[in-house]
């Protein structure tokens, strides 16, 4: 293996484990399920590394590398359209294993419910709730995401926020002021 | 207008909802970052990077093809045109970004497999010339959609010839980073039917391999195997051996071989 190769491997092997944590979080919240999740971040690294030299070289790695997962998980979701969304019982990012408390329970609760709740909306919305609300994009940054106008991202944020909301169980706490 | 009230509720929504996504994301498993297992993984995906379009026919004009380019030749020259020939003539004749990878007579059938490599634009006029000249031989790098995604790669076109008619067929298509080269024992490859109708079974192989590879084993369903070296007096001598071939501009180096008529392929191994 050639010297530049080996550079670029070690750059790409830093890149990951920095930006491993927030893309399996990112994952998760767009798939609801943790294999789902892992599998996606993972397919989207190695789309990553194919293209490294080019991505090491961008103004911006992580919005080059938010771009290639959102289209991955598109290209999915008309793939195995809802079933993929849909979260599994057995899953254990959505059993409640660690009630030992009533505060606990309801907390587990609530996130069972966003879960479900976010696998019920049309993927461009959850991408947009996600990426605005969970990866605190402007709306400028999720467009280039979604590859879409600013207007489509105003559009799906808020039809998505407005479903969420309507959701019994989680317009109770939202309209509560949240958990704190 | 939204009311005062309405903006605070709203807002108050949003980051609610900011607050349960940030601690429904805490339910998932972290663990360690694969790095090891995403390199490799990459690696697998670069060497099979095939945008195999057979089912996309095209009656490729070549004497129409190699006389429209005007101007454009791999190494950005301004010159003549080459000759013009039918797309199932000799090598020698050939457009300036066409190599011959392999050919032959099946059961009666002539076929030849060739690759047009064009080499990669500095900048975006250039890409757009490279584009327009691409155009005139029917190819387009199916991910480029405008000329500045071309600039700094090699596109790559591999067609397949076959019958008296010389029916062309485009079987992959891509666009390349030019420094994207393959090491070692990389390879790539696709295997297809040698006929675009009526044949479903994969004898022809078309791979990829590092320019360091020298030789390349293809081993059939019937257990054996054929060796692709690179040129030789042997391979001189007889134009039916398949030859590793190092296509001008190509980050990679290229070839082409049919198993027997009685098999399939089974596995391939850069063997030296």
């Amino acid at each position: 293996m050639g010297v530049r190769k080996q550079a670029g491997d070690r750059e790409f092997q830093a890149f990951v484990v920095g930006c491993w944590p927030r893309l399996m979080r990112t994952a998760f919240l767009l798939t609801g399920e943790q294999h789902a999740a892992e599998d996606l971040v993972q397919s989207t690294l190695e789309q990553v590394y194919v293209a490294w030299h080019r991505v090491a070289a961008a103004n911006d790695p992580e919005a080059y590398v938010r771009r290639v997962m959102i289209n991955a998980h598109a290209r999915r979701y008309r793939r195995k359209l809802r079933e993929f969304l849909a979260p599994r019982s057995e899953d254990a990012g959505l059993t409640h294993e660690v009630a030992d408390t009533g505060d606990r329970i309801a907390q587990a609760d609530d996130r069972h419910t966003l879960l479900n709740a976010l696998a019920e909306l049309p993927t461009r919305q959850r991408e947009a709730v996600v990426l605005r609300y969970w990866e605190d994009l402007t709306e400028m940054q999720t467009a280039e995401a979604m590859g879409c106008s600013v207007g489509t991202v105003k559009s799906n944020a808020a039809k998505g926020i407005a479903k969420l909301r309507a959701l019994s169980g989680l317009a109770e706490t939202v309209t509560q002021g949240g958990r704190k | 207008m939204k009311s005062a009230d309405w903006e605070t509720s709203h807002n108050m929504t949003q980051h609610d909802i900011a607050l349960l996504l940030a601690d429904a994301a805490d339910e998932v498993k972290i663990g360690t970052a694969p790095a090891q297992e995403l390199i490799r993984g990459g690696r697998r995906r670069k060497c099979r990077r095939w945008a195999v379009v057979a089912t996309t026919t095209l009656v490729v004009a070549g004497s129409t093809g190699a006389l429209a380019l005007t101007g454009l030749s791999g190494d950005g020259d301004r010159g003549a045109s080459p000759a013009s020939r039918p797309a199932a003539s000799a090598e020698a004749s050939e457009p300036h970004m066409r190599t011959t990878l392999a050919s032959g007579t099946d059961a009666g059938v002539p076929w030849r497999v060739y690759i047009d490599v064009w080499k990669a634009p500095a900048d975006t006029a250039e890409a757009q010339a490279t584009l327009a000249a691409m155009a005139k031989f029917g190819e387009h790098p199916e991910d480029v959609s405008t000329a500045s995604e071309l600039v700094g790669k090699v596109a790559h076109f591999v067609h397949r010839v076959t019958g008296e008619e010389a029916r062309t067929t485009q079987i992959a298509d891509m666009a390349l980073p030019e420094d994207d080269v393959l090491s070692g024992g990389e390879y790539g490859f696709v295997t297809l039917p040698l006929l675009p109708e009526n044949d479903t079974t994969p004898r022809l192989v078309l791979g990829q391999v590092a320019k360091t590879a020298r030789e390349v084993t293809c081993t059939w369903k019937d257990g054996t195997s054929t060796k692709v070296g690179r040129a030789s007096a042997a391979t001189e001598a007889n134009a039916a051996l398949p030859v590793i071939h190092s296509p001008k501009h190509s980050p990679y180096d290229w070839f082409a071989c049919l198993a027997p008529k009685s098999t399939e392929y089974e596995g391939l191994k850069v063997t030296k």
